[in-house]
């Protein structure tokens, strides 16, 4: 095995508070920088697009999860993506969804993107390496 | 860009929304034309009974989804005769547009893919 730079990108589908999936993909995440890979989008699927939701609380006592994946995907320039469809039925929602659907709050983390299953094929196609958690 | 992906179903059809979520990926996939296929593989298998009955729960047939693969070109689509056997299924009680493969097919499909995820 050559150690040449990779492509990754990560597609979460587990949920970030009663799985063990983010947190092992946090580190998973760390390690491929440490790596000197390069690691492209973070793909939020399924109930793991709960990570976008900005009303949730994390216990002090706890890892803040979606606070962990903003500060990395900000120092790294990596992409964070909440699928749209997955997410605007758990409630995360941007502005656009919001006045669209005329809900009563904007509920998309700041630092999150709400976008389509299309984001997932793109980084498919640009990443050497799609991992799932 | 063209990337070979292929996507490993594993869960059975109801009682979570894996499938369902699977099958919104695959298509999307072909409408990127990216070149997919697809397996059906242990619990998987019963995403292919034909006759499903999933009114009955409120929820959308995943096995007429399926059906509709053909009219996206997406026409590598296959189960794993093992995890037919092991469930005492019938080829017969499948979706009759899935082809059969062996271990040995389902490691060339896995050698051939650029990219591979599980649903």
């Amino acid at each position: 095995m050559s150690d040449s730079c990779k492509t990754f990108s990560l597609l979460i589908t587990s949920p970030p508070w009663s799985s063990q999936a983010h947190i092992t993909a946090l580190n998973f995440a760390k390690s491929i920088i440490n790596k000197k890979h390069t690691l492209y989008r973070i793909f939020f699927y399924s109930d793991a697009t709960h990570v976008g939701t900005n009303s949730a609380v994390a216990p002090q006592d706890e890892k803040d999860l979606p606070s962990e994946w903003k500060e990395l995907a900000k120092e790294h320039n990596i992409d964070l993506v909440v699928c749209i469809s997955a997410g605007i039925k758990r409630g995360v929602l941007d502005a656009n969804e919001q006045s669209r659907y005329e809900t009563p709050a904007n509920t998309l983390r700041e630092g999150y993107e709400l976008s389509g299953l299309g984001q997932l094929v793109d980084a498919i196609i640009k990443s050497d390496r799609v991992i799932s958690f | 860009m063209k990337k070979n992906i292929l996507v490993i179903m594993r869960s059975a059809p109801y009682g979570q929304s894996r499938a369902r979520d699977a099958i919104d990926l695959i298509l999307t996939s072909a409408a990127y034309d990216q070149e997919i296929s697809v397996l059906f593989q242990s619990d998987g298998i019963f995403q292919l009974i034909a006759e499903q009955q999933p009114k009955e729960l409120g929820l959308k047939n995943i096995n007429a989804q399926i059906s509709a693969f053909e009219m996206y070109d997406i026409e590598a689509v296959y189960y794993d005769q093992e995890s037919l056997s092991a469930r005492g299924l019938k080829p017969e009680q499948l979706n009759d547009q899935i082809k059969p493969v062996s271990n040995s097919e389902i490691q060339s499909l896995l050698n051939q893919a650029d990219t591979v995820l599980t649903f």
